[in-house]
C-alpha cells in the first residue's frame, strides 16, 4: 500500500564519458558508511567489504589498446534477485524502491549475495577493528555491522532520511539536488548524479533519457535504479 | 540403558524448555527505576513548578537527541532557588570538582535503533506518550516496554511509516 | 561422571551464565559541564570550513564534526578550485588525524639511529633541547650549521620558515618535493619569460593534448582538473572535447583518452617539434598569434627543418600518419590546448620538451584564450629545489651541517643517488617534526610532533588552480587528540626562546596570531572590522576572490632560444639494462605521504586493481619473452640497486618501459604502511653528465624472472577483464 504512496523513486546516472576511474567515490562511500576496513589476506580471499567498486575492462592489444571503467554500486533493482531468496525478511524493498538490508534481521545465510548478478553485496566474515583512536572516525549516523552480517550500499539512507526530515520540518518534497549520496557528492568529474526518478524534471530523471542510456546486465530483467551513460568516443558514436 | 535414554530425554525437554523460557521472559534486566546519584525530582520541577519539557530538554525539538541539561544549566537557576538544600549542595559540589553527573539511564534503545525526537515531537506526539506521566514521577521509571511492536502499534495507529529503514539504519 | 554430577554440574553453568547475563545493568547518561556553543545541538553534525594540505593544490574542505570528532571530509561547495569536489586523498587525511601510530608527545632517541627507540620527554625538555643547540650554533659563529629541510610550503608557514632562517643567519632552506613542479617553472621562464605555473582552460577546450601531464592523479590540482575535465567531455550541448594523450605508459589520466601515443621515453619534445613544423608547413597556425608573439613562419620553419615527419616517426617510434592527423587537428580545432608535465619532465631533455610543447600552444593561438593556457593566479615556488638539495648533500658529507630540522619525510621521498641519505648520517643532531614515526624520525635524534592537519591553524595559497586570487584558510575542527605542537608554533617557541634577532624577526606567539596578522593584509575591506571579516573568513573556509588577477599574459619571450629537444641520455648501459623504468605519482599515495592511510591502501589501484602493495608493470609481450607471468615475482636491477616485487602484466605499456608506482617501501609510518612493498627510489640513477638533474625517468633497468610467489592481490573480478561486452560498455 505504501509503495504507491511514496512520491520518491531514488535513482542515480552514472556518466562514463566522465567518469576517469580516480577512486574518490570508493574512499567516500568508506569514510560515510562504516565500511570495515580489510587487510590484504581478506581482499586475496575474494572478501573486499567495498559497496562500490570500479572495474576496469581492457580492450584491444597494444599499441590499441583502451581502457573502460565501470563504478558498481547496489542497483537497487525493481526486480531485485536478492530480496525473495532471504529466509528472514533481512533484505527487502522500500517505499521509495530502494533495496533494504537490515542488519538486525540479517541471520547470514548469503542467499541474497549468492542470487545478486552484480556482486555488490558483501559479508563480513571477519570482524573488523578501528584500533584506537581510529574508531572516532565512524559514523553514529549508521550501524557498525558485526561479523556475520551482509551489508551493501544503501544510497546514504541516512543522508535521504536527513534530508527528508529536513524537508517535513519545512512541509514540502525533497528538492532535486538536496540530497546525495558520499559517492555523488565526491566525484570530482560529475559523473554520478543521484535524484528523485519519479520526478520527470529532476536532473537524474532527465538525463536517464539519454540516447547513451544502458543498464547494466539489462537482458536479466532486474530493473535496476541506475542507469550509464555509455563513453562517448569515437566507436559509440 | 534405559536410565541413560531417560536421561537424555530429559536433557533435551530440558534445554528445549529453557529455551522456551529465554524467549518469552522479558530478557531487558536493566532496572526500570533505577537510583539517581543525585535525588532529582520531576515531580516538583515539571508538576509543581510547571516547567515545559523543553525548557530543559531542548534539544529535544530540533535534534534527533532531547538532552540532559548541561550542570551549567542546573546550577544557573540553582544559584538563586533555594541554594542551601542538600541535593543542590551536592550539585554544586559536582560543579566545584567540574565532573559531570553520571545519571542512570532509563529509556534505552538498543544501537540499531533509530529514535528522532524532533520528528516525533513535529508530529505532535506527547512526551507522556513514551515517557509516561513524568510530571507525577519522584524518581523516573520507565513506563513503556519500548518495544519493536509497541513502536509499529503507534506507528500504524498514526499512519507513520512503517519502512524497516524508519528507524533501522 | 555420574548422571546425578553432571545434571548438577550443567545446572550450575545454566545458572552461572543467567547470572552473568543479569549483570547488564543501566547505561550512564553523561551530559555536558557547561552547554555547547550556539549553533551546536548535540545529536547533530557540524561543518567546518577548512583547507586540505594533502598536496599543494589546497583544496577547500568541510569537515563533518559529531560530538566532537571529525567523522567526514567533504569538498566545500564555495571553493573555486575543488568546487565541492574531493579526491580520494583529501579524504583520507581523516585517518592522519585518527591514525593509532601517533607520537604522541615529544621523544629523544635511546637507543642507535634507525633502532626505532625512543624516550618520551615532555615539551620543555624537548624545546630547550632544540633551543640549546641552536645557541651553540650561535655561540660558535656557525650558524650556517643549521639546515631546515621542508616539503613545498605555502602561504604564513613559508614566510616563517623564511624568517626563521634569515634571522638565523643560515642560507640552507630547503623546500624540496620529488614531484614538485620546479622545472616547469624554469621552463615558463625560459619560454615566456615570467615564473609561475600555468592555469589550463580545460573545460572550454575542444582538443586537448597532453604530454606526460597526468591531471586526473597527480598534475598540479588534481581535483580542479578531474573537474574540468567532465565538463570538457558532457558540459557542452553540442561539444565533447576531443583528448589525446602521449606518452610510453597508459596512466590513469591517458586512460580516459580518446587516443593513445606511445612515443619512445625522451621523444616527446621532438614529437611536438614535429607537429610544430607540420602545422608550420601546412600554413595551419594562427597567423595573428604568431605575429603578436614575435615569430616568423618562414624563419621557424627553417628552424625546425632537423624534425620532419619521417625523422620523428622514427625517434618516437609512431607511425606517420597518426602524427600528422593529430597535428593536424589539434590545428583545426580551436580552441586547442596542449600540456606537458610528469613522466616528459623528468628526462634529461625534459626541460626543451616541456618548451616544446608551450612552443605548439603558441603556433595555435591558445595563449591568454579561453579553452587555452592562462598564467595561474598564484604558483611561485623553487624552481631549482633539486640543485639545492645536491648543495646541501655537499655540505652534510662535509660535516659543515650540525643540526637539520627536517618537516616530511625525504628519507623516504628523496632518491638515494642524490647522496642524501648517506649524508644525512654524518649530521650530528637531527630533528623530525614527523607525526609518524617515518622513515626520517627513525633517524631523528629528537622527535617534536606536529598537528594533523584538522588540528592546525594555517593558510594555503592554492597551486596552479586557478585564475582568481584564492587565499584558503586552515583551521582546527577538534581540539588536538594528543601532546602534539604544531611545526610553526614549535619555531616560533624556539625563536622566542633564542631571544634578540630571532625573537624580534618573529614576534608571533602562535601560528594563529601569525595566520589572522596575514589575512588582515588582504585588506580590501579596511572600513571593516577585522574580526567580522575573520569570522567570515572562517565561516568560508578562506577568501575566494570572483575576479580574475589582472596579470601579465603569457608573450613568446623575445630573448627565448628555440627549443631544441636534444637526443635524450639515460643512465645504464642499454646491453646490460634494455628496459627504461619509469616512477610514476601513486593515485593514492603521491609521494609516499599517504600510505599510512589504510583506506588508501585497502583502495584498489584504478589501472592495476592491486592492493596493499607494490607492482611493476610490464608489457605482455616483454613478459612473455622475459617468461614472466602476471603475479611472478621479479627482480629489476639498475645501475643503481635491485629490488624484488610483484610483476603485473599491462597492455598499455610500450614493449621497451616498465612502470613502478611510488610511495610504498617505508621502514617506518606506522602498522599499515611499515615495511610494504618496495621503494622504486632506490633504482633511480642520475646520468652521467647531467647530475644536477631530477631526471628521473632517465634510468635503464633488467627484469628478471624470480619465482610464482609474488604475493600479488589484486581486487579484480577474474573474469571481469573480458566481459564488457556482456555489461554494455
Amino acid at each position: 500500500m505504501e509503495k504507491l504512496t511514496s512520491p520518491y523513486k531514488w535513482g542515480m546516472v552514472i556518466d562514463l564519458d566522465r567518469c576517469t576511474g580516480c577512486g574518490a567515490c570508493v574512499v567516500a562511500c568508506q569514510a560515510e558508511n562504516n565500511v570495515g576496513i580489510c587487510e590484504k589476506q581478506e581482499i586475496s580471499e575474494g572478501r573486499n567489504m567495498h559497496w562500490l567498486r570500479i572495474e576496469r575492462f581492457w580492450v584491444g592489444e597494444y599499441p590499441d589498446v583502451r581502457v573502460r571503467f565501470l563504478p558498481v554500486l547496489c542497483q537497487h533493482c525493481h526486480d531485485a534477485p536478492c530480496e525473495p531468496v532471504c529466509p528472514v525478511y533481512a533484505s527487502y524493498h522500500n517505499p521509495d524502491g530502494l533495496n533494504g538490508q537490515i542488519y538486525s534481521r540479517c541471520v547470514g545465510t548469503r542467499y541474497c549475495g549468492n542470487n545478486c548478478p552484480y556482486a555488490v553485496r558483501v559479508f563480513n566474515f571477519y570482524p573488523h577493528e578501528w584500533p584506537k583512536p581510529l574508531d572516532n572516525q565512524l559514523s553514529p549516523d549508521i550501524t557498525v555491522r558485526s561479523r556475520g552480517v551482509m551489508e551493501k550500499c544503501t544510497f546514504c539512507v541516512q543522508r535521504i532520511r536527513r534530508a527528508k526530515e529536513e524537508a517535513k520540518g519545512e512541509d514540502r518534497p525533497v528538492r532535486d539536488g538536496e540530497v546525495q549520496p558520499a559517492c555523488a557528492q565526491t566525484c570530482p568529474a560529475e559523473a554520478m548524479v543521484f535524484g528523485n526518478l519519479a520526478d520527470p524534471r529532476s536532473r537524474v530523471a532527465r538525463l536517464s533519457r539519454s540516447p547513451r542510456r544502458f543498464k547494466l546486465l539489462e537482458h536479466l530483467g532486474t530493473h535496476p535504479s541506475v542507469y550509464y551513460l555509455k563513453g562517448g568516443g569515437r566507436e559509440h558514436v | 540403558m534405559s536410565w541413560l535414554i531417560a536421561g537424555l530425554f530429559c536433557m533435551v525437554a530440558a534445554l528445549i524448555a529453557g529455551m522456551v523460557l529465554m524467549y518469552i521472559l522479558p530478557l531487558d534486566f536493566s532496572e526500570r527505576s533505577p537510583v539517581q546519584p543525585l535525588i532529582f525530582s520531576h515531580k516538583l520541577h515539571a508538576g509543581a513548578n510547571g516547567i515545559p519539557c523543553l525548557y530543559c530538554h531542548h534539544h529535544a525539538d530540533k535534534s534527533p537527541v532531547a538532552g540532559i541539561p548541561a550542570l551549567a544549566d542546573c546550577r544557573a537557576c540553582h544559584l538563586y532557588i533555594s541554594p542551601e538544600a542538600p541535593e543542590i549542595k551536592k550539585l554544586m559540589g559536582y560543579w566545584d570538582r567540574q565532573e559531570p553527573i553520571a545519571w542512570a539511564r532509563v529509556n534505552n534503545l538498543p544501537d540499531h535503533a533509530y529514535f528522532p525526537h524532533m520528528m516525533h515531537i513535529r508530529a505532535k506526539i506527547d512526551c507522556s506518550i513514551c515517557h509516561g506521566q513524568v510530571a507525577a514521577m519522584e524518581r523516573i521509571s520507565r513506563t513503556a516496554s519500548l518495544k519493536m511492536g509497541w513502536c509499529l502499534d503507534c506507528h500504524r495507529q498514526h499512519k507513520a511509516s512503517i519502512d524497516c529503514w524508519t528507524c533501522h539504519i | 561422571m555420574k548422571r546425578r554430577t553432571f545434571l548438577q554440574l550443567s545446572g550450575m553453568t545454566a545458572a552461572g551464565a543467567l547470572l552473568a547475563g543479569c549483570q547488564s545493568g543501566n547505561e550512564k547518561l553523561i551530559p555536558y559541564l557547561v552547554p555547547p556553543d550556539e549553533g551546536v545541538t548535540p545529536g547533530r553534525a557540524t561543518y567546518y570550513a577548512s583547507s586540505c594540505g594533502s598536496c599543494p593544490a589546497g583544496c577547500g574542505i568541510l569537515v563533518r564534526v559529531s560530538e566532537g570528532r571529525a567523522k567526514k571530509i567533504e569538498g566545500n561547495p564555495d571553493h573555486p578550485v575543488n568546487r565541492g569536489r574531493l579526491c580520494a586523498r583529501g579524504q583520507a587525511i581523516l585517518q592522519e588525524l585518527y591514525h593509532p601510530d601517533r607520537v604522541q608527545q615529544p621523544l629523544k632517541r635511546s637507543g642507535p639511529r634507525r633502532s626505532g627507540e625512543f624516550q618520551k620527554i615532555t615539551w620543555a625538555e624537548g624545546l630547550s633541547l632544540l633551543t640549546a643547540k641552536l645557541k651553540e650554533l650561535q655561540q660558535g659563529q656557525a650558524s650556517d650549521g643549521l639546515a631546515l629541510l621542508t616539503p613545498q610550503l605555502s602561504g604564513s608557514l613559508a614566510g616563517l620558515a623564511s624568517g626563521f632562517m634569515r634571522s638565523f643567519d643560515s642560507p640552507h632552506l630547503i623546500s624540496h618535493e620529488f614531484l614538485a613542479p620546479d622545472l616547469l617553472r624554469q621552463a615558463e621562464r625560459q619560454s615566456f619569460g615570467q615564473p609561475g605555473l600555468p592555469f589550463y582552460d580545460l573545460a572550454e577546450t575542444r582538443y586537448l593534448l597532453s604530454f606526460g601531464a597526468d591531471f586526473v592523479e597527480s598534475h598540479h590540482s588534481p581535483v580542479q582538473y578531474g573537474n574540468a575535465f567532465g565538463r570538457m567531455r558532457q558540459g557542452r550541448d553540442t561539444v565533447r572535447g576531443h583528448f589525446t594523450y602521449v606518452g610510453g605508459r597508459m596512466s590513469l589520466t591517458a586512460a580516459s583518452a580518446d587516443r593513445w601515443m606511445p612515443a619512445r621515453p625522451g621523444s616527446e619534445g621532438a614529437l611536438a617539434l614535429g607537429m610544430a613544423r607540420l602545422i608550420l608547413a601546412e600554413t595551419l597556425y594562427d597567423k595573428g598569434a604568431l605575429a603578436a608573439n614575435g615569430l616568423r613562419p618562414e624563419e621557424l620553419l627553417v628552424r625546425l627543418k632537423p624534425y620532419d615527419l619521417p625523422q620523428v616517426a622514427v625517434l618516437t617510434g609512431l607511425p606517420q600518419e597518426s602524427i600528422a592527423e593529430v597535428a593536424r587537428e589539434f590545428a583545426n580545432t580551436r580552441p586547442s590546448l596542449a600540456m606537458a608535465g610528469g613522466s616528459v619532465a623528468y628526462q634529461t631533455n625534459g626541460l626543451e620538451s616541456v618548451r616544446a610543447v608551450h612552443l605548439l600552444n603558441t603556433l595555435s593561438g591558445n595563449l591568454n584564450r579561453p579553452g587555452g593556457v592562462y598564467p595561474a593566479a598564484s604558483a611561485n615556488g623553487p624552481e631549482n629545489s633539486f640543485t639545492e638539495l645536491r648543495a646541501l648533500v655537499n655540505s652534510m658529507g662535509a660535516g659543515r651541517i650540525k643540526l637539520a630540522l627536517i618537516k616530511g619525510d625525504p628519507v623516504h621521498s628523496v632518491p638515494p643517488a642524490s647522496g642524501f641519505q648517506q649524508a644525512l648520517d654524518k649530521v650530528p643532531f637531527i630533528v623530525s617534526f614527523s607525526q609518524l614515526i617515518d622513515d626520517t624520525a627513525l633517524q631523528a635524534d629528537l622527535i617534536l610532533p606536529d598537528h594533523a592537519v584538522l588540528e592546525s591553524w594555517g593558510d594555503v595559497l592554492p597551486q596552479a588552480g586557478s585564475r582568481q586570487a584564492v587565499y584558503g584558510l586552515m583551521q582546527p575542527v577538534v581540539t588536538p587528540l594528543h601532546d602534539t605542537r604544531q611545526f610553526g608554533d614549535v619555531l616560533l617557541a624556539a625563536a622566542s626562546q633564542m631571544g634578540g634577532a630571532m625573537a624580534a624577526a618573529l614576534p608571533w606567539k602562535s601560528c594563529l596570531e601569525l595566520v589572522k596578522g596575514t589575512a588582515s593584509q588582504l585588506g580590501h575591506k579596511k572600513e571593516e572590522d577585522f574580526e567580522a571579516l575573520w569570522v567570515e573568513l572562517l565561516r568560508q573556509g578562506g577568501l575566494f576572490e570572483t575576479k580574475t588577477v589582472q596579470g601579465k599574459g603569457y608573450r613568446w619571450s623575445s630573448v627565448a632560444a628555440l627549443p631544441d629537444p636534444a637526443r635524450p641520455k639515460f643512465a645504464g648501459d642499454r646491453k646490460q639494462f634494455p628496459l627504461h623504468l619509469q616512477v610514476y605519482s601513486s593515485t593514492a599515495f603521491s609521494d609516499g605521504r599517504s600510505a599510512p592511510l589504510p583506506w588508501l591502501q585497502q583502495l584498489p589501484d584504478p589501472m592495476s586493481t592491486v592492493v596493499w602493495d607494490s607492482w611493476i608493470e610490464i608489457n605482455p609481450k616483454t613478459a612473455a619473452d622475459l617468461g614472466i607471468s602476471h603475479g611472478d615475482l621479479v627482480e629489476v636491477t639498475s645501475p643503481q640497486g635491485a629490488l624484488r616485487l610483484a610483476a603485473v602484466v599491462y597492455p598499455g605499456i610500450r614493449p621497451d618501459l616498465v612502470a613502478i608506482p611510488l610511495g610504498q617501501g617505508h621502514k617506518g609510518g606506522g602498522r599499515y604502511a611499515r615495511e610494504r612493498g618496495v621503494n622504486p627510489l632506490t633504482l633511480l640513477a642520475l646520468v652521467e653528465g647531467d647530475e644536477q638533474q631530477p631526471a628521473w625517468n632517465a634510468t635503464m633497468v633488467r627484469v628478471t624472472r624470480v619465482s610464482q610467489k609474488g604475493n600479488l592481490v589484486t581486487a579484480e573480478h577474474p573474469q571481469g577483464s573480458y566481459r564488457s561486452d556482456l555489461v554494455g560498455i
